[in-house]
């Protein structure tokens, strides 16, 4: 509860030996337009990428998780734009690139897989092909040997029997296998960083769990850092090294995956991880976490947590919280730690 | 709950319930396919009980609900209350009957509010008067959660959490002795998931009810649900008391199945490390065991259509096992 570990500069959760990270994410603030008016859908975020590291980025529907990555590839949909802030690519400050700079490291440096492979799939275009496009579109290898290179990422994915799968269309792999061949599709250029934005929540436990694996597979094999985002703290347990909790637009606490479980410090992290029923909770009320996430249109407090925190005091709703260095990486934005 | 002297009343008896589909294929001179979807599928809910559905996508639970509720034709007995609803009665039939879906935007009516919504089944029943139904939903918006201003406001008005309230509600106007909920909190974010289940449990405290509560999540199943049946392609492969599916799985499936649910525990570091071995490949026989094709401990006692085995002790709840190997290891 004292003060004295607070710190306010950005980027003070890593380490000093370490190399310049992979991607900073400065100040990052988007808007987004709605009937005249513009809101605010990410407030100000700062966080870095390492090179290697499996990041996860946790949050409700709405809080901003998967705009703030959208961002990162340029994707934003025409109602979202950047309002602020920097995103920075071996010192290159991505935010404002054009087309062409986009072209270039989208497919080759960064890729993303989505939530529900089918419709990111074109239906009418063989799998082989579809996955061969990244290679050609980026001039990595002679026309000849692009077959070979989609067979082998194909069989790097583990699919099994990946000629027959190559000559397939979409339609006739199961939800598993198409979320496989997005992620051919997506490695196959060997990028420096995957962002994979709920990728196994329309999958089935079983099928989720031999993704997850050929996830953290790849980032071993091949040293890709992957940007993991999910609602689900089971599941980031499962594969990320560090954990971003997001509420309402912003971050609300940073650390390693273990410590978030075993010793959350935000409130928010709190409830989160309470409201999951599990084994030992069976018939007991689940402590849920009062009211609702509010929506861009609400006015937000300085602490959007603040009308749902059990220790808000006026403070909270008067200035905004500070960034607490807890220790071992560990931060969080409150002004009870 | 599970007082098992007393005899029970059944509220719900699916007895033998099979369904077909017709898959026409590719190309206008494909032959018609005939599927079968549920394979046999028999199941007692009883009465004020939770009973979970489990099983992966496609597996038949949502055409089991969708049998239930008369949606889909299907061979064999679906009883509600000791009676067959066939079509002449579906006014009948809601009274007793409510399901709740997994997307409540596409099951409310965009154009109407939400008081006409939830007034709607007192309307379709003629329950009352206008000031009466009124008044009832109001009761009931304070029963969800929600206070009576929500009454006037239009389902996009609502987050997720709210909606799936609204269709609680909605289903519970007219206290119904079966709901079905199908996926009920999916959609839902984990802490607005939990709201929803507590819900459930608040309600129940006060108007009994019976569910069908059918997710592909075991978590939410066990907490919430006192009996639990696990499917696999159309069988139901294992059934038991919520404890006696979590705790002493015995069909390889269940076990797969518990093992894949991501957990707390510090996960393995190595990737490849899959400890024991739960799940392989190999062709498909038909005439076999559904769960053939990737059964570690299949043998030639599976090529036949093993049946379900009641493997708890005389007198304890049933705890039927649909495996041949699992079930001789216990004899």
């Amino acid at each position: 509860m004292t003060d004295t570990g607070a710190v306010r500069s950005a980027g003070t959760d890593k380490t000093a030996d370490t190399a310049r990270p992979l991607l900073e994410i400065r100040n990052l603030t988007i808007g987004i337009h709605e009937g005249g008016a513009v809101y605010t859908a990410v407030d100000g975020i700062d966080y870095d990428v390492h090179e290697g590291e499996i990041l996860g980025v946790v949050g409700e529907s709405g809080c901003g998780k998967t705009v703030t990555n959208l961002a990162i590839m340029g994707l934003l949909p025409e109602v979202l734009f950047i309002q602020g802030g920097q995103i920075l690519y071996n010192g290159q400050d991505l935010a404002g690139a054009d087309e062409e700079t986009r072209r270039k490291i989208n497919g080759d440096e960064f890729s993303m897989i989505y939530q529900e492979p089918l419709t990111s799939l074109n239906p009418l275009i063989k799998i082989g092909k579809q996955v061969g496009e990244t290679l050609s579109a980026h001039d990595k290898c002679p026309a000849s040997e692009i077959e070979g290179r989609v067979i082998q990422a194909l069989a790097d994915a583990d699919l099994a029997e990946p000629e027959k799968i190559a000559d397939m269309y979409p339609h006739q792999l199961s939800g598993g296998m198409r979320q496989r061949v997005m992620i051919a599709m997506a490695t196959i250029c060997r990028p420096k960083l995957l962002i994979a934005d709920e990728p196994t929540t329309a999958l089935d436990v079983t099928v989720q769990a031999q993704v997850l694996r050929l996830l953290k597979k790849i980032n071993r094999k091949y040293g890709t850092a992957i940007i993991f985002i999910s609602h689900d703290l089971a599941v980031i347990n499962q594969i990320c090294d560090r954990v971003i909790v997001m509420y309402a637009g912003k971050i609300v606490e940073t650390a390693p995956t273990r410590t978030i479980l075993t010793n959350p410090a935000h409130e928010y992290t709190k409830g989160l991880i309470r409201s999951i029923p599990t084994m030992e909770r069976k018939g007991a009320d689940l402590p849920c976490i009062p009211g609702h996430v509010p929506s861009t249109e609400e006015k937000r407090e300085p602490c959007p947590f603040a009308d749902r925190c059990p220790v808000a005091d006026r403070i909270c709703h008067e200035q905004e919280p500070p960034l607490k260095d807890l220790g071992d990486a560990h931060t969080a934005f409150c002004h009870y730690l | 709950m599970n007082n098992t002297s007393a005899p029970y009343k059944n509220i719900l008896e699916v007895e033998h319930v099979s369904n077909f589909y017709y898959d026409n294929g590719l190309g206008i001179f494909a032959k018609r396919k005939k599927k079968q979807v549920l394979d046999d599928v028999s199941l007692t809910i009883r009465d004020d009980e939770f009973f979970g559905l489990v099983g992966e996508s496609g597996c038949g639970k949502t055409t089991l609900a969708a049998a239930i509720l008369g949606m889909i034709p299907y061979e064999g007995t679906i009883r509600v209350g000791g009676k067959e609803y066939s079509k002449t009665s579906r006014s009948e039939f809601t009274k007793v009957v409510q399901a709740v879906f997994q997307d409540p935007l596409s099951s409310l009516n965009p154009r109407k509010t939400i008081g006409y919504t939830m007034r709607e089944p007192l309307r379709a029943h003629k329950i009352g008067t206008k000031q009466e139904q009124i008044e009832a939903v109001n009761v009931m918006l304070e029963k969800i959660g929600l206070d009576a201003s929500y009454a006037d406001r239009y389902p996009r008005e609502l987050s997720g959490g709210q909606r799936q309230r609204v269709c609680i509600g909605a289903a519970l106007m007219l206290q119904p002795h079966l709901v079905i909920a199908d996926e009920a909190t999916s959609a839902l974010d984990v802490s607005v998931g939990a709201q929803i289940l507590n819900l459930f449990n608040e309600i129940d405290a006060g108007a009994d009810f019976s569910m069908l509560f059918i997710s592909h999540n075991l978590n939410v199943e066990y907490y919430l649900c006192d009996r639990i049946a696990v499917m696999y392609r159309g069988w139901i492969v294992e059934q038991g008391t919520a404890e006696a599916i979590y705790s002493h799985a015995k069909h390889p499936y269940t076990k797969l199945l518990l093992a894949a649910i991501p957990d707390f525990n510090p996960p393995k570091d190595d990737a490849d490390d899959e400890g024991e071995v739960l799940e392989v490949a190999r062709a498909d026989v038909p005439g076999a065991c559904r769960f053939y094709h990737r059964c570690p401990h299949a043998c030639d006692k599976c090529l036949t259509r093993p049946e379900l085995v009641n493997i708890a002790p005389a007198g304890e709840e049933e705890h039927l096992v649909r495996c041949p190997v699992m079930t001789e290891n216990l004899k």
